[in-house]
């Protein structure tokens, strides 16, 4: 019996090994090195982070009240709450948008909706009978912007609340008013999660490995990573297309391609490009991406998009 | 965890999520007697009435009346059919009323009854038509049909009679 479980112990943590290696050489996964970060950070003496949270614009029709306000006091409670505090980067609020390092501001739309009713028919010792349900929802999408003073690209994160419910006589009663308010509820919560204030120079963006026969492609395939970092993101594109149009064969300098068009927002010609690779983590990021570009279609902001 | 357990967990799932569901159509003389119906709003598809003691047009979400069945021992009538009597589930403080065939005025009426009873005036035997039920009576080839003044009256032609969709609702 002690063996066994001796043995089982050390499966599980092979398992778990083999699980967390995976998650980390994921491609195209942005991870940040927070050690490395914060040590440089400290060595500067500015490990803590100024940040203001600005007027929040609503889309649509349903208002949250004071969101700024509520917001601001979720992020005070988590300074405060939050045990590991040395593990990621520390935020204390500024009084003015000019004072801060991070300035979050946000595009939020609450859309309430209720179906018409439909019938099912179900059938008991022969007998039929049948209910009539309606379907409640009630949804809250935003876009959260944090533009940073050290000219590092803004970040932009999106969140998507939704519940549902159907009004079968089984299910307690619930009506799309307490749905919505649910949601407002949610909302103010989500918000509070994503304070991203990453330097972009500290991120590592992994790249698939690509078999080049040439050493002078190779060479110059090499120093995508170097580019990236500086920021030079058509001219690593420009590469990567080069790579391909030499092995268009080749599913990992396809999807190569399609992460450069990532990174300067193009996510149209993103998500064809890294279709073929059928990555599991591309495929869900390029979702929510589209979903991100379908949103900003629907409250009237058409980005242009760059090619290289 | 073992495989064993996690199937009875999902049988057990799934059963919960099946019975939650599925409503029993007859109220069994237990039941009856602690008052735990399982009733049912009985809508006309030609006039819109719902069955009760009272009648009343039908209108989606508003209180409605309601009616429940109880089956009848089938081998004391010498049977082989399903046959139900109709009875009211809101009017049950003085006893319970029950859907009864008038011999003599060739009509159905509510009418009371202290005990459960298998009297053949007020038993109906459930025809299935599509998802819709017709109610017919035992004693006599009549089936019941409400007028357009929301009074029940019996016919002999089936196709004249009622067509009652059985609708499942919370009140």
């Amino acid at each position: 019996m002690g063996i066994n479980l001796h043995k089982k112990l050390i499966m599980n943590k092979i398992i778990l090994l083999v699980l967390t290696l995976f998650n980390i050489t994921a491609f195209g996964q942005a991870t940040v090195g927070h050690k490395a970060y914060l040590k440089a950070n400290i060595q500067k003496g500015k490990y803590r982070h100024l940040y203001y949270v600005q007027s929040f614009t609503n889309s649509g029709d349903k208002i949250v009240d004071n969101i700024e306000e509520k917001v601001k006091k979720r992020y005070n409670k988590k300074q405060t709450l939050n045990k590991y505090w040395f593990l990621q980067p520390f935020y204390i609020p500024a009084d003015n948008a000019e004072e801060a390092q991070v300035v979050i501001s946000a595009t939020y739309k609450i859309n309430p909706s209720k179906t018409e009713a439909t019938k099912k028919v179900y059938t008991y010792l022969e007998m039929p009978y049948s209910v009539y349900f309606e379907k409640y929802t009630s949804s809250a999408q935003v876009i959260i912007h944090y533009d940073y003073k050290d000219k590092s690209p803004s970040v932009i994160d999106t969140i998507k609340i939704e519940h549902t419910y159907k009004n079968l006589p089984w299910y307690p009663k619930s009506t799309l008013e307490k749905l919505e308010k649910n949601t407002k509820e949610d909302l103010l919560y989500a918000i509070k999660k994503p304070v991203k204030a990453t330097n972009y120079k500290d991120v590592s963006i992994i790249f698939p490995k690509i078999k080049i026969k040439d050493k002078s492609l190779k060479e110059e395939y090499s120093q995508v990573q170097k580019l990236l970092k500086a920021e030079k993101y058509t001219e690593a594109g420009k590469i990567c297309k080069k790579v391909y149009n030499n092995y268009p064969k080749s599913l990992e300098a396809s999807a190569a391609v399609g992460l450069c068009y990532e990174l300067i927002g193009n996510y149209p010609k993103a998500e064809k490009y890294t279709k073929p690779l059928k990555n599991f983590h591309i495929i869900s990021r390029m979702r929510k991406n589209m979903k991100l570009l379908e949103f900003a279609n629907s409250i009237g902001f058409t980005p242009e998009f760059i090619d290289f | 965890m073992n495989i064993k357990v996690t199937l009875t967990l999902f049988l057990g799932l799934l059963a919960g999520t099946i019975s939650a569901q599925l409503k029993s159509v007859i109220t069994t003389k237990e039941n009856e007697v602690l008052k735990h119906f399982s009733s049912f709003c009985v809508v006309d598809q030609a006039t819109g009435y719902a069955m009760g003691k009272a009648t009343k047009k039908y209108i989606p979400g508003k209180v409605m009346p309601q009616v429940y069945f109880t089956k009848a021992p089938t081998d004391l009538i010498n049977l082989k059919k399903t046959v139900v009597s109709i009875n009211d589930a809101h009017d049950t403080e003085n006893g319970f009323w029950s859907l009864f065939f008038d011999e003599k005025k060739k009509l159905t009426t509510f009418g009371r009854r202290r005990f459960v009873t298998n009297k053949q005036k007020a038993l109906w035997i459930p025809i299935i038509d599509d998802n819709l039920v017709i109610f017919k009576a035992i004693i006599s080839d009549n089936y019941i049909l409400i007028n357009k003044t929301g009074q029940y009256e019996l016919t002999p032609d089936i196709e004249k009679a009622s067509r009652w969709e059985l609708i499942y609702t919370k009140n």
